[in-house]
């Protein structure tokens, strides 16, 4: 029996404010007059959710990923049933507990105790069973001090606590989550992601909407990429997550304005070009998808158009949102001997037990001569690392950090351990 | 229908704690606090009784008009108040109906049944108002309940129906004190039902309203049965405004989250 069903689901939005009455009262006459199957013309209408079918079964973790404005909002907002679809039908079965758009269903006058005990009665709480979680929900929060104030005065990171501490607590049987992770602090998005692998043992069903691509991978089991109304991509994280880029990132390069100040993707004298950059698993075949540790191998194809010396090539490795995470260069590394470079060829670099945790990453490959970028090129990629299937989900970042361990304080015993971190 | 009363019933918690909330937000909102339910039609009744006490006449049969007029206000003010605090309750509720679902018509039915309390309150003032007076108590009493519960039906029908517009149109949260008040004038609240001509008696009692007061002063007032041509019509009316006005708000409930 499915958890969540969702059959052939569109939904329609209108456009513009709502007439007065006294607007309506004009235009009847000329509406009355109008003879139209549809009454709606298309350019007030916006179709959020095109012939949308899925099934989500029970103890599944859904992630929902794709660009603003694609569905995955109105997907929450019909699975909690705030709204209906305009046509397909939607089944959830069970107590549905949701955090849509950050909001919790919190009425801004009322105090944050008033709201829990009103968010407790609307998922189907009797007080005396609130009375008994209350504490525990206000500890999650951290909101001790502040339970007695008007939820207006909060602050989004207050509210995303309650919020989500008051979902949480309540023991729904589906959790819908809408991006209220970004709001809070690092320890806060441990504590929800560490409170989430409890609902997943649990054998909740919960679906998750983020754009931090990091936590969509580590959680969920199965993901849903939704753009312009319409399904694009089913199935495993990985492999959605790295279609999403890539189509994300034709979009990027065909745009050939850039904002101001925006560093291009791509530059340099152009002396020396990359025509082509591939990333290869251990056994040389092309990879989007790696396991944590693997040795993944680059290979840059250039194009020199005149003698180029001394010659280096770099690879940096970036998260999805840019962040610098580590390089090598082929100047400072031993290589096969390589001072100058003319005319075309390949360079292969490669990165040995990879230490990069589950994630969606990026590189930045340059040619340079003495310092000077003769073709620096952003955002290749990305490749993905996938999640570790015999650890636990990691919460230490990018890095995988190796270490050895010993027991110090007692003499009989001498426990040298050495453990990837 | 049966089914959205049920689940209504389910959500029982949910429409205590809202209620509750209502009254405590009405009573902040005035300075005076309980004390106003009682005042307000207090001084309405002391303005009333002099007009008509002392200058204009009318046949209140042998019955003091403060006790005349009250005894009408009461239940009218149950209704104006239910209708006023219930119609803008969606719109201004706006942040919890578009982020998670409950029957949206816990907001109205919360305020009709605040009101409700204000009207039992007031009440009981109105019965030491009648010891006052040496009003008799007599068993036609008894149908006290019934005459309520049937304005409540009639209450309720038109609080849901008129709500749920105001979602759409805006500008009908200006238009309804006007109705409201219009439609005093076409119940006998003021002056007694006798003043209305033969001919148009029947016609008038369309007014549900003036079948209810009628039969809440000949019970009240003058230890009689209500007169059941004209409460029968009333009650005919309500029951249909309750089913016409919930059917109508529950089928256009959903569009509610998209429109606010």
């Amino acid at each position: 029996m499915a958890a969540i069903q969702f059959e052939n689901v569109s939904k329609r939005y209108r456009l513009g404010s709502r007439s007065s009455l006294r607007e309506t009262l004009y235009s009847l006459p000329s509406r009355l007059l109008q003879r139209s199957g549809e009454t709606q013309d298309d350019s007030r209408c916006l179709w959020a959710l095109k012939d949308v079918s899925f099934e989500v079964q029970q103890g599944e973790v859904l992630g929902i990923i794709g660009p603003n404005g694609a569905g995955k909002t109105t997907t929450l907002k019909l699975l909690s049933r705030v709204t209906v679809p305009t046509r397909g039908r939607t089944k959830v079965r069970g107590r549905t507990s949701a955090l849509i758009e950050l909001g919790a269903g919190f009425h801004p006058d009322l105090t944050g105790r008033e709201n829990v005990y009103l968010n407790g009665a609307i998922l189907g709480l009797k007080r005396k069973e609130i009375d008994a979680r209350f504490d525990g929900i206000v500890d999650f929060a951290e909101l001790e001090r502040f339970i007695d104030t008007p939820v207006k005065r909060y602050s989004s990171g207050m509210y995303a606590r309650l919020g989500f501490s008051v979902a949480a607590f309540t023991d729904p049987d589906v959790l819908l989550v809408d991006e209220v992770l970004s709001v809070g602090d690092i320890l806060f998005q441990q504590k929800c992601l560490k409170k989430i692998d409890e609902f997943k043992s649990q054998s909740k069903t919960i679906v998750f909407v983020s754009h931090n691509m990091g936590s969509i991978q580590r959680i969920c089991s199965r993901v849903i990429w939704l753009d312009g109304g319409e399904i694009q991509a089913d199935g495993n994280p990985g492999e959605v997550v790295s279609r999403y880029f890539k189509r994300q990132l034709s979009k990027r390069r065909t745009a050939s304005q850039l904002a101001e100040g925006e560093v291009p993707i791509r530059y340099g004298t152009g002396d020396a070009e990359i025509q082509d950059v591939r990333i290869l698993n251990q056994d040389g075949q092309a990879g989007e998808a790696f396991e944590v540790g693997e040795d993944v191998c680059i290979q840059i194809d250039y194009q020199a158009h005149r003698r180029i010396a001394p010659v280096n090539f770099r690879i940096v490795v970036t998260n999805d949102e840019g962040l610098k995470l580590g390089g090598v260069d082929f100047f400072t590394e031993d290589y096969a001997g390589l001072e100058s470079l003319q005319g075309s060829g390949t360079v292969q670099c490669t990165l040995q037990s990879m230490a990069l945790r589950s994630g969606a990453y990026f590189l930045i490959v340059v040619i340079e001569e003495e310092g000077i970028a003769l073709d620096r090129q952003g955002m290749v990629g990305p490749f993905v690392v996938k999640e570790d299937r015999y650890r636990k989900p990691d919460r230490y970042g990018f890095i995988k950090l190796r270490g050895t361990w010993s027991v110090c304080s007692s003499p009989s015993i001498d426990n040298s351990l050495s453990v990837g971190g | 229908m049966v089914s959205h009363i049920k689940e209504l019933v389910s959500y029982r918690e949910l429409l205590w704690i809202w209620t509750v909330r209502t009254i405590k937000v009405k009573y902040k909102q005035s300075l005076l606090g309980v004390a106003w339910a009682i005042l307000q039609p207090l001084s309405t009744t002391i303005l009333f009784a002099v007009i008509f006490s002392r200058f204009v006449r009318v046949d209140t049969g042998g019955v003091p008009y403060p006790i005349f007029y009250y005894s009408a206000l009461l239940p009218w003010t149950f209704l104006s108040t239910s209708i006023s605090f219930a119609v803008p309750s969606m719109v201004s509720n706006m942040k919890l109906v578009t982020k998670i679902y409950f029957p949206r018509e816990i907001l109205p039915v919360a305020a009709v049944i605040a009101s409700l309390v204000d009207f039992l309150f007031a009440s009981i003032i109105f019965a030491g108002m009648m010891i006052l007076y040496r009003m008799p108590v007599t068993p036609g009493m008894l149908l006290l309940p019934l005459v309520i519960a049937i304005q409540i039906l009639l209450t309720l029908g038109i609080v849901l129906a008129a709500s749920a517009v105001n979602v759409f149109y805006r500008d009908v949260r200006f238009l309804v004190p006007l109705g409201v008040q219009l439609w005093l004038y076409l119940t006998p609240i003021i002056y007694p039902v006798s003043l209305v001509p033969e001919q148009w008696r029947m016609l008038y009692m369309l007014n549900p309203m003036a079948g209810l007061i009628d039969a809440y002063r000949r019970i009240v007032l003058q230890g009689q049965l209500p007169q059941w041509n004209y409460l029968g019509l009333a009650v005919l009316i309500s029951i249909l405004t309750f089913f016409a006005g919930y059917r109508y708000f529950k089928h256009v409930e959903w569009q509610f989250a998209d429109i606010i």
